[in-house]
């Protein structure tokens, strides 16, 4: 979750809110001038450092949990990714590049400052849970050293009270190191990113003699028998291609149809470089998942009772103290500029709240979330669940730039009209959330399933919503 | 610039012989032990580069 070198600033601009960032970033209320401009390579460095992190290390092992077939893995996650490219591409985009504006600054233009404050606080929530997730990866490489039991697969509470301590203790570390050195740290970051993707592809090597595969013939016959071989834990749903395909496209829904990276892709030259996103969905999301899903299904041929994800004895396992450093970094990493932003994020509720403070009571929910392992074990509904809830404001965003004024609507509504809440956008994220929900509870539709109806619901709630309260206001 | 194209050739050099001693080590060419400690140098040069260049 972190930048190349030359987008620190746009790294920086992702956390912006209207009025507190103007201090540490640039063009939080204004466009972007085309001579700020950055670029392709740039983007393609950024997408490729975001996305091969420490949730990796969480997301392949639970794919071979919850028991999906190897076929349905390697060509569904190709289906999903490309998805998740060409939704970045040609939804997000040109969005961004039209006006170059913070999705923070364009919902307030949309829906009104206030919306902006309670979106910026549930963004802030939630990343204190993606945090929460990394804290305990980093802190699993910690308990290693100690050969420390890991949790259980099933379990929902902490176990070990000297466990409880390791996560606190990383989780103090890393939220003082958000405080003091995010600028150090996003540098480490960057220049760690070429190491964490070749460490990635060599810990998927390393687990190939321990799953006896010596050619390429072996190695398929293996992925169908040994490490994805279709059969899922007890508690977990069983995984089929649409699963692996809605999952991978939808993994990073806050960031394409939820519009978050439209504070990124102000900084685009042109629409193509939408396809920037390749980098990360095809080495992130692809090669380390699998990547980690084989050294899960190491420890698995090991013990087949040892089913807990825990990537800290699982790379020391496989890679030794390099693999210790790899889970560290990759979480720490990770953690780092996520509990910063969920600072800033809170910060956007008052401005006068010590940014400070806030980032290390951000890091202080992000580690007491840490400690529960079912946080670690249920990573796939988690992330999720983060871009649903965030999604409906990216459709809202998409419906007012391109179909407002085919209605014969106005867009911006709430600027031209100097409202700081307006309904429509915010009742459209409402029942959004409220219908899925439903969907969920009484129709079984499975949380994966769920960003895809919603997102059509989201802008068919607020178009109908905006026809009648602009005509409403226009009677007036 | 002499130096920092020294350090980036050494870095990428350090991360190819990762892969290299990698697939050695998936082939049985090189032991277990031999492979960590390998993987290891080379992450520590890896690191190296970085903190050198800063200093620079």
């Amino acid at each position: 979750m972190v930048g190349c070198p030359q987008l620190i600033g746009l790294s920086k601009a992702m956390e912006t809110n209207t009025n507190v960032t103007q201090k540490i970033s640039e063009y939080e209320r204004e466009p972007v001038p085309e001579t700020k401009t950055k670029n392709a390579k740039s983007f393609w460095g950024l997408f490729c450092s975001e996305h091969v992190a420490g949730t990796e290390l969480l997301i392949g092992p639970l794919f071979v949990i919850h028991g999906v077939a190897a076929f349905d893995l390697l060509i569904g996650l190709v289906i999903g990714n490309v998805l998740a490219v060409l939704s970045w591409r040609y939804l997000t985009v040109p969005i961004a590049v039209k006006y170059r504006l913070t999705l923070y600054m364009q919902l307030e233009k949309i829906a009104g400052r206030n919306l902006v404050i309670i979106y910026n606080l549930t963004n802030g929530l939630l990343w204190c849970f993606i945090a929460g997730a990394m804290v305990s990866v980093s802190a699993s490489a910690v308990s290693a050293l100690f050969y420390i039991t890991p949790p259980d697969l099933n379990a929902v509470l902490p176990d070990n009270i000297w466990m409880v301590f390791i996560v606190l203790a990383v989780g103090g570390v890393i939220s003082i190191i958000a405080v003091r050195g995010y600028n150090t740290i996003s540098k480490f970051a960057n220049n760690a990113a070429p190491w964490m993707v070749v460490m990635f592809i060599a810990m998927g090597i390393s687990t190939l003699p321990h799953l006896n595969i010596h050619s390429l013939s072996d190695f398929w016959e293996k992925a169908e028998t040994v490490i994805w071989n279709g059969h899922n834990q007890a508690g977990f749903v069983k995984f089929t291609i649409w699963h692996v395909i809605f999952f991978s496209w939808f993994g990073n829904m806050a960031w394409h149809i939820g519009m978050g990276d439209l504070t990124i892709f102000r900084y685009a030259k042109k629409s193509n470089y939408g396809f920037a996103p390749i980098s990360g969905m095809f080495l992130g999301h692809y090669v380390a998942w699998l990547c980690a899903g084989m050294l899960y299904a190491v420890q698995l041929q090991a013990n087949p009772t040892n089913t807990t994800v825990s990537p800290g004895p699982m790379a020391l396992s496989a890679m030794g103290i390099s693999g210790i450093l790899l889970v560290l970094i990759s979480g720490w990493t990770t953690a780092n500029p996520i509990i910063y932003r969920a600072g800033l994020a809170f910060q956007g509720i008052n401005s006068n709240w010590p940014r400070t403070r806030l980032t290390l009571f951000a890091g202080g929910i992000a580690s007491v979330i840490g400690i529960f392992p079912a946080l670690s074990m249920k990573f796939l509904s988690v992330s999720a669940l983060y871009g649903l809830l965030l999604m409906p404001i990216g459709s809202v965003i998409f419906a007012d730039h391109y179909l407002m004024k085919r209605l014969g609507l106005e867009s911006f509504y709430a600027e031209k009209n100097n409202i700081k809440f307006y309904l429509p956008p915010a009742l459209a994220w409402i029942l959004t959330l409220g219908i899925c929900l439903w969907m969920n509870l009484y129709y079984d539709v499975q949380i994966f399933f769920l960003g895809l109806p919603g997102w059509f619901i989201a802008a068919t709630i607020y178009l109908t919503l905006s026809i009648y309260f602009q005509r409403k206001f226009k009677k007036r | 610039m002499k130096l920092s194209w020294i350090l980036n050739t050494v870095g990428f050099l350090a991360l190819v012989l990762i892969l290299i001693v990698s697939v050695l080590h998936a082939a049985g060419v090189v032991s277990f032990e031999y492979y960590t400690t390998m993987l290891l140098i080379c992450t520590i040069i890896w690191f190296s580069r970085t903190l050198i260049s800063r200093l620079e």
